[in-house]
């Protein structure tokens, strides 16, 4: 079942086979849907085992960065001599993007299923799920769902019966974008400020507390148990596109489209078969101008670009732009680039930490440009200073941050340069007021 | 609802401070501290306890989260100023946060903002109604972009929200 829309017959529906039926929800409609059966099986099989089945499924972190999952989880030490630690990234924060919040309303154990199956394979006890602070109704099923899990033995100082421990903590965020940034959340649940942290160490050497940890995204997680369900084999032969990019994803569409909201592909769909057939397309009479295909951070296609393309990790970077969260952001030809763009620029530098002058100065002087170009008072040498800016702001800093809020920025003006050359030249009503 | 609630009255100014953790919070508080490895572990939460009793976090709070967690002042407060849903100033009996990042944004949510902001009276962002019921403010992103435009009005999460039925919100919220 998709939600909020029937499933179409052209996705492929695994993690999204419950979403809408509230039964699922429930410790034993969960149980009845085959749930816990892959945490049972897990237990009966090594560390090193379930670590392989999981790289050979080809399963890839699906919070954004797309690092293969199996190969993360073997960087943690094989003897556990010190605590070792699990944390979800439930942050989900990500403009364009909300499927996490759709597993964790609809499926919440199947994402306690993937946590301590991913517990297990990396020798921790202890998970942590960090929740964003806004998704209250996420929190309030998860923890119902956790309380649960204890009530039946499958959390506990004796999972299921076999004599594990695995423990489950939800802690909640309290409004920073930067903390869905692995390093970050582990300083907010540490109880400090948001910062992300330098990296190496690496968190598998010294991460939470300074112990080894993983970290993973809540999709990514929730595809576990169907992994060790149906084995590495089916999931891996879940692939339209490049051998690369395997199983399913879900996707959120968002902004101009007839049918917004939640969608699980096979990796590899055209993304136009995505845009038209199962999203329907633009609205009456309109046509689409921009997909930004993962989440605001990444690079914005044109509609040719979009769909000239497959819907894979590959097959978006061959149109030069990032699979990311695959949070999908259509605008049509009623949108004005520049005012879109300039409001990406003002979320990152209302988001940024501040730690790193490139981010903290090249956010709000972005900012502040695009703003002086919408009020009507920008100038011709504001394209090289914006572009200078850009580069300034990528791969520099401890974290993408500001690489992200450049994207859109160098993007928009090699794509959509006359809607920035109208307002400069007057020949557009300013947007804004002159600051 | 949770433990973490937002809701609750708030603290009129210049009375002296009564404890938070006392009884139940108290109780509750130490309960988190076996689900960390360190007490300042317990920051986040023990501040979503503050807000949730007395509906901000203030000066004299933030003492007293410093004592019970064995922190300074100065270092709790650097961390409740870095996150934006902790309140540093009284705010208005219900507080309601809008999205209006671009995906909302595109679709209408600055209008659902201006409509919020009359119908309650607040007339300006961050300012709370004349009669105490409401703070308005604009957030970026609340991870619903396909239900625009997403408010949050206390913790009820309210999706596809258009400007005609910003009245009928209100008045469940008296």
């Amino acid at each position: 079942m998709g939600y909020p829309h029937p499933s179409h017959p052209k996705e492929t529906v695994v993690l999204s086979q419950y979403f809408g039926d509230a039964e699922a929800r429930s410790y034993d409609g969960w149980a009845k849907r085959g749930g816990y059966e892959a945490f049972r099986k897990a237990l009966g099989m090594t560390r090193e085992a379930i670590v392989e089945e999981v790289k050979a499924s080809g399963l890839r972190g699906r919070g954004g960065a797309g690092f293969p999952t199996g190969l993360k989880w073997s960087f943690m030490p094989k003897e556990v001599t010190r605590p070792h630690y699990l944390v979800c990234n439930a942050d989900e924060s990500e403009p364009g993007t909300f499927k996490d919040r759709e597993v964790m309303r609809w499926t919440p154990h199947a994402l306690i299923e993937g946590c301590a199956i991913a517990s297990h394979a990396i020798g921790a006890e202890r998970c942590y799920i960090y929740i964003r602070g806004e998704f209250t109704e996420p929190w309030t099923v998860m923890s119902a769902a956790v309380e649960e899990a204890y009530a039946r033995g499958t959390l506990g100082a004796d999972a299921m019966g076999s004599g594990k421990r695995v423990d489950m903590v939800l802690h909640r965020g309290a409004g920073a974008y930067i903390c869905g940034e692995e390093t970050a959340m582990m300083n907010s649940i540490e109880g400090k400020r948001g910062n992300p942290r330098i990296k190496p160490p690496f968190p598998a050497v010294a991460g939470l507390f300074g112990m080894p940890t993983t970290i993973n995204n809540v999709e990514t997680l929730a595809a576990v148990p169907h992994i060790l369900n149906r084995g590495a084999a089916w999931y891996k032969a879940l692939c339209l596109g490049n051998p690369k990019s395997t199983g399913t994803k879900l996707i959120s569409i968002c902004g101009h489209i007839q049918r917004p909201g939640n969608y699980e592909v096979t990796m590899g769909t055209p993304l136009k078969e995505i845009l038209y057939e199962m999203a329907g397309g633009p609205r009456p009479g309109r046509t689409f101008k921009a997909i930004i295909p993962g989440g605001s951070s990444v690079p914005i296609m044109t509609r040719e670009e979009a769909e000239s393309a497959l819907f894979d990790y590959e097959g978006i970077a061959e149109k030069g732009s990032l699979l990311g969260s695959a949070g999908l952001i259509v605008m049509d030809d009623t949108t004005d680039m520049v005012y879109q763009i300039w409001r990406l620029a003002r979320f990152y530098a209302h988001e940024s930490c501040a730690q790193c002058t490139q981010c903290r100065e090249g956010t709000a002087w972005t900012t502040r440009i695009l703003e002086r170009i919408l009020a009507g008072k920008g100038k011709q040498e504001d394209f090289q200073l914006l572009l200078d800016l850009s580069e300034n702001m990528t791969g520099k800093t401890i974290c993408v941050l500001s690489d992200s809020c450049a994207a859109p920025v160098v993007s928009g003006i090699q794509k959509f340069r006359s809607e920035f050359e109208a307002y400069i030249a007057g020949a557009r009503e300013p947007a804004l007021a002159a600051v | 609802m949770s433990a973490h609630s937002a809701k609750g009255g708030h603290d009129t100014h210049a009375a002296p401070h009564e404890p938070v953790f006392t009884g139940e919070t108290r109780a509750r508080l130490e309960r988190l501290f076996a689900q960390y490895p360190t007490k300042q572990a317990c920051l986040l939460p023990a501040l979503w306890m503050v807000q949730e009793v007395r509906g901000w976090i203030s000066e004299p709070a933030i003492g007293e989260v410093a004592d019970v967690l064995d922190l300074t002042p100065a270092y709790v407060k650097g961390v409740v100023t870095f996150y934006t849903m902790y309140h540093t100033h009284p705010v208005g009996r219900h507080f309601i946060q809008v999205c209006t990042t671009s995906p909302c944004n595109i679709c209408g949510a600055e209008d659902v903002v201006k409509a919020l902001l009359q119908a309650t009276g607040c007339g300006e962002l961050g300012a709370t109604s004349p009669d105490g019921r409401f703070t308005v403010i604009e957030v970026e992103c609340l991870g619903a972009c396909g239900f625009p435009t997403p408010i949050l009005v206390d913790d009820d999460f309210i999706e596809s929200v258009t400007p005609d039925q910003v009245a009928g919100i209100l008045k469940r919220y008296p």
